[in-house]
């Protein structure tokens, strides 16, 4: 009789729990846009974004338990892969692109470099499954779970049962995704009044917004579109970018156009990490843009672009100024 | 007084509800040159078998004439003769409703497509969505033949895409007098007389060949009397 006492009173305790599991509302800046993704379909919870954090930090989810979501997505680096041009899997597999760094998924509705993932919540589907990444498949990791008691408790308190679906699991992989807001730049602080440019930061500004806006539109510095930059393709990688996912001429060479934030923590550079330090980059944009006989797109970088060697360090300056350290070591974002 | 007469008429209207639904069952019955067909077992002299058979069965309805008599709602199916469950759809519809069409989509519609992810028939696990690049599965059929030059003569045709021009999903409408319990049947040897095994056995991606293969299996479905 005692033991049904304590069996309701686990039962009535987990329950509450669950109710307790606050929502969580997602902390954005003032000069944010509305973000993109539907949360009242995944309302966030703290038990939920645990859940989704502590599968983000184990290896548990690639086929032989050795590499985790942070191998190639540091917290260190704005959850980007630093040093490493190509993406590295199980086996020591390299990939073909550069691991791109996570934050302000909220704002962004196409994925990889390609674009070939339409929402958030399948992104994580493809590095658990690829087979130069996590060589893994969603039932076996379902299973995994099924059999870690850490996992059936975790599950519990973020759904209320402890059911492991596929569905659950990457809607929890997203809660944590979502929480990862980087807005507290000094950038940031001088678009809310509470800082100011330097006079360099400030040439290096209207140089930006001249040059470089068109595609890293402020204030995510990203446009949600592809571009192609004139970079000459690489002929051991052969990549055509989206248009190697539409088969549409047009989108040859086409890549996500990527956020200018948090550069100093993502190096190295482009789709596929070609360029360790910034300056290369500038130094690619006024004086290697290829120019390719592909149909006409206002996406096509078909021109390089005219900057001086000092105009150039003034832009470097204001890039600097969209490195948010806040970000980069916030313990929050940290497995515990 | 007054409220004993609301529960009165609430279940006097409970009584006449479950009255006028029935349930009825929807049953698709895989075929190969008018015999049931079997998984994993030789079908003509080229040893051709079935090893995978899985499909979406979505929005169902039913016309009378051009009208919408009745529809499913959340309809989303997958079918897989692995799960003899599955092959069977049960409906609670209307009782003595006139129709004239059976109708559902052979797939996934575009925006379950890019709704994030789904649970139940439409969740990820059951291997009917594309990782690398989004998209839902409508059709997996995979299996043997002597004649396909592939590596231990595997072909696989995964169906799908939803976006134009190589959109799969198709529309399936099927004639019928009277609501009551369903066979439907699809021989699929039918969709071998189009298909040359020994050129076409690898489709794992959205494009053209897709959409003929979906329009072709989309034919196939007919109610057996």
């Amino acid at each position: 009789m005692k033991k049904w006492y304590i069996v309701i009173f686990g039962l009535v305790f987990g329950l509450l729990g669950f109710l307790e599991s606050s929502i969580v509302e997602l902390e954005c800046p003032d000069h944010f846009p509305e973000p993109l993704y539907d949360f009242s379909k995944n309302e966030l919870r703290d038990a939920n974004i645990l859940l989704g954090k502590t599968l983000f930090y184990d290896p548990i989810l690639s086929i032989d338990g050795t590499i985790s979501c942070a191998s190639c997505h540091s917290p260190y680096h704005a959850f980007a892969h630093t040093d490493h041009d190509l993406s590295h899997g199980i086996d020591d597999i390299i990939g073909i692109r550069n691991a791109p760094p996570l934050f302000n998924l909220a704002w962004q509705n196409t994925f990889m470099w390609d674009g070939a993932i339409s929402h958030l919540d399948m992104q994580s589907l493809a590095p658990m499954t690829s087979p130069s990444e996590m060589g893994n498949n969603l039932m076996n990791i379902i299973a995994s779970l099924e059999a870690s008691k850490k996992y059936k408790l975790l599950f519990f308190e973020s759904y209320g049962d402890s059911t492991i679906t596929g569905q659950r699991l990457l809607l929890a992989m997203s809660q944590f995704q979502l929480t990862l807001v980087s807005g507290n730049s000094k950038y940031d602080r001088i678009k809310q009044s509470q800082d100011t440019f330097t006079v360099q930061e400030k040439k290096g500004y209207e140089l930006y917004k001249v040059n470089c806006s068109s595609c890293h539109t402020e204030p995510l510095f990203i446009n949600e579109d592809f571009a192609s930059n004139g970079l000459s393709v690489d002929s051991t990688l052969m990549d055509f970018g989206k248009g190697g996912v539409t088969m549409i001429k047009e989108d040859s060479l086409m890549f996500k156009v990527p956020s200018l934030r948090n550069l100093a923590y993502t190096k190295p550079y482009m789709h596929d990490g070609r360029f360790e330090k910034l300056r290369e980059v500038l130094n690619h944009y006024t004086d290697e843009v290829q120019v390719y006989d592909f149909p006409g797109s206002d996406n096509r970088i078909s021109v390089n672009v005219d900057l001086s060697s000092n105009e150039k360090s003034d832009i470097l300056a204001f890039l600097r100024i969209l490195n948010d350290e806040e970000f980069v070591f916030n313990k929050e974002h940290r497995e515990r | 007084m007054k409220s004993a007469f609301i529960i009165f008429f609430t279940l006097i209207s409970f009584v006449i509800e479950a009255q006028s639904i029935q349930s009825i069952k929807i049953s698709f019955v895989p075929m190969f040159n008018n015999q049931l067909l079997e998984l994993d077992k030789p079908l003509n002299q080229d040893n051709q078998t079935i090893s995978k058979l899985k499909f979406y069965i979505s929005n169902i309805n039913f016309l009378d004439g051009d009208q919408l008599v009745w529809s499913e709602s959340e309809s989303y199916h997958l079918v897989d003769m692995e799960d003899r469950e599955s092959m069977e759809l049960l409906l609670d519809i209307p009782d003595n409703i006139d129709v004239s069409s059976l109708n559902f989509d052979l797939g996934v519609d575009s925006l379950a497509n890019v709704s994030g992810a789904m649970s139940d028939d439409l969740d990820p696990m059951h291997g009917m969505y594309w990782a690398w690049q989004s998209g839902y599965i409508n059709v997996k059929i995979e299996g043997k033949s002597d004649t396909c030059p592939a590596r231990k003569n595997k072909f696989q045709y995964h169906l799908g895409g939803f976006l134009a021009p190589n959109v799969s999903l198709q529309k399936v409408s099927l004639k019928l007098n009277k609501v009551e319990d369903i066979d439907v049947s699809i021989d699929i040897a039918k969709l071998f007389e189009t298909i040359d095994i020994s050129k076409t056995y690898e489709i794992m991606s959205p494009r053209a060949e897709a959409v003929s293969i979906s329009q072709k299996i989309a034919s196939l479905f007919e109610i057996r009397e």
